[in-house]
């Protein structure tokens, strides 16, 4: 119902009485019992979801933007009353008390928050194979992987479950699955949206955005999502009030930067074919194309890592069994308890994933005394550099485009044993999110295994809006109008 | 940067527990990935300030108030056990 009505016409319907959320909820939710055993990109319904859709259509939500429009929501935020399980086995009882921030925000619009997507643990993943509750699968093609963290939002989104989704994006998180399933996916600004009710791993990275079919969705309901709150005290006031969703960006001397560095990556042959035809057409249609280099991108994954593993191993301290989540004590030899770290440590070790131990254990490593500052201080400063690559692109360019990923989304199981190889995904979105810029992915065509091909649009900080507009019209142009069938 | 490192040593730091079984493969990723991070030793940062976070936001102050956030009772609800609107844990010393 939504693959060819926007989410504004939509909620326009339902203000009018034209159209009724109860019936659109029931559809949805009925819908995608089936598509979902196969996928397992959704873990959880919303049961108020139904009576909340009944107080819409009675009226009580009939100025909101987004009225009676049904959102999923990545397992990392909190919704009162629901699981947020971050897709982890130590947080799988745990049920809020409270809503996060942003997802408030799109509820006092209008929407309807009908359920809890797939992730890879922790938002750590870029397939969404290290889910405690089992991998979610690529729409397109079951034998392959979503891309990650925000795995089951993208194919939720690409396979017809929601509208829009909401998804956190640390290192990527947003616009690699975005890509992988053919659907738009938008980071804002680090900043823009508060964090306040969102899961914690990386705190100076993480950056909730939404997944949509369409620019124009994906942007209104991150419009609704950007707004100053004082619980999160990195976020900002952005100098936009609202996203120019249906406005496109007049191409005609808009100097776009191709950056050197992602275009000599070892990329896909059909992948680079397409942003290079992408480039050619923008140039056709008035665009300056200016070259630009990024120096510092080789060193965007160790330093990626290392500051995201460094906040994450301080992060993490917080689930110890004492207060909320799980408390597993059990020993494999049945041995009594030793003392409170032995507590600690039994119920940690049985909650969290391997990948999750990784890279806490990376991070406990670069902060202890006698490598700080090898490795977590000098991350730091070579992460200023590669935000400085970008204050310089910047002076020759309005926007920059590119790849997305090396490639289109790879097998499942392919990489899941390779932890560099997985890491290395990352490589084109990581620099973007160390800087905190705004960025996105749009859906560009298809491979010849009918796989979906991203283009990603970066853009300078706090202007977001810029950039929705600029998105766009690339959308007009690329004329992308593919769906996939479950 | 040729760092020498203890698994469980560090994992004690992070208290977590590495089964004996798994403790090959993690040692094996670890020298991986800090093998391949060594590429940071290469960078002249001689004179970068470190960037902690985007766009150097600092923290905001905000007046000291008392609010009526969540209940205790609320916040009890996703405790394992729980005794006299405490949290309870067994005994360990």
């Amino acid at each position: 119902m939504f693959k060819k009505q926007s989410v504004s016409a939509y909620s326009k319907k339902v203000r009018a009485r034209e159209a009724s959320a109860e019936k659109t909820v029931t559809q949805l939710i009925d819908g995608q019992r089936e598509p979902n055993k196969k996928l397992n990109a959704i873990l959880e319904i919303n049961e108020r979801a139904l009576q909340r859709a009944k107080e819409v259509d009675e009226g009580r939500f009939d100025k909101g933007r987004l009225t009676g429009v049904p959102i999923l929501v990545k397992d990392n935020f909190c919704v009162a009353g629901q699981s947020a399980t971050a897709a982890s086995r130590i947080l799988e009882n745990f049920k809020p008390p409270y809503t996060a921030h942003c997802i408030q925000r799109l509820e006092d619009e209008g929407a309807i928050i009908i359920g809890k997507t797939n992730m890879d643990e922790f938002a750590m993943g870029s397939s969404n194979e290290n889910s405690f509750f089992g991998p979610c699968r690529n729409p397109w093609n079951l034998d392959y992987v979503p891309g990650g963290s925000s795995g089951g939002s993208a194919a939720a989104v690409a396979a017809g479950l929601a509208p829009i989704s909401v998804g956190s994006d640390t290192g990527g998180s947003i616009r690699q699955p975005a890509s992988f399933c053919g659907v738009v996916g938008i980071k804002p600004t680090y900043g823009a949206v508060s964090r306040y009710g969102m899961i914690a791993f990386a705190s100076s990275l993480d950056q909730a955005g939404t997944f949509g079919r369409s620019v124009a969705d994906a942007a209104l309901a991150l419009e609704v999502m950007i707004d100053h709150d004082t619980r999160d005290a990195t976020n900002v006031r952005t100098p936009f009030a609202t996203l120019s969703t249906n406005k496109s960006l007049p191409l005609k001397g808009v100097r776009v930067g191709v950056v050197k560095e992602y275009m000599a990556a070892d990329l896909n042959k059909e992948l680079r074919e397409a942003i290079e035809g992408n480039i050619e057409t923008l140039k056709q249609q008035g665009c300056e194309i200016v070259d630009v280099s990024l120096p510092h991108t080789d060193y965007a994954i160790p330093v990626y890592y290392l500051v995201a593993a460094s906040e994450a191993s301080s992060n993490l301290s917080r689930y110890d069994g004492v207060r909320y989540g799980l408390r597993d004590l059990s020993s494999p030899t049945d041995e009594p308890l030793q003392d409170l770290n032995d507590f600690y440590k039994r119920t940690r070790s049985h909650g969290f994933g391997d990948e999750v131990k990784r890279r806490i254990l990376l991070g406990t490593f670069s902060l202890s005394a006698g490598y700080f500052d090898a490795f977590y201080a000098k991350a730091c400063q070579v992460r200023r550099l590669i935000s400085d690559d970008f204050k310089n692109a910047y002076e020759k360019c309005d926007f920059i485009v590119g790849p997305v990923s090396t490639a289109p989304a790879f097998k499942m199981g392919e990489k899941k044993d390779d932890p560099i190889s997985m890491y290395y995904n990352d490589i084109l979105t990581t620099p973007a999110s160390l800087a905190g810029l705004p960025s996105m992915s749009l859906p560009l065509g298809l491979s010849s295994e009918r796989l979906p091909l991203g283009l990603q649009v970066i853009a300078p900080p706090f202007h977001d809006d810029k950039m929705v507009m600029f998105a766009n019209a690339l959308e007009e142009l690329i004329g992308f109008t593919e769906v996939c069938n479950v | 940067m040729a760092a020498k490192y203890n698994i469980q040593a560090i994992a004690d730091l992070a208290c977590l527990k590495i089964e004996d079984k798994d403790l090959g493969a993690f040692e094996r990723h670890f020298e991986k990935i800090l093998e391949y991070f060594a590429t940071l030793e290469g960078v002249d940062t001689s004179g970068v300030d470190p960037m902690i976070t985007p766009h150097g936001i600092q923290s905001p102050l905000r007046a000291d108030q008392v609010k009526q956030e969540l209940s205790v009772e609320k916040i009890l609800e996703n405790a394992p056990e729980v005794k006299d609107s405490l949290f309870k844990v067994p005994p360990v010393v």
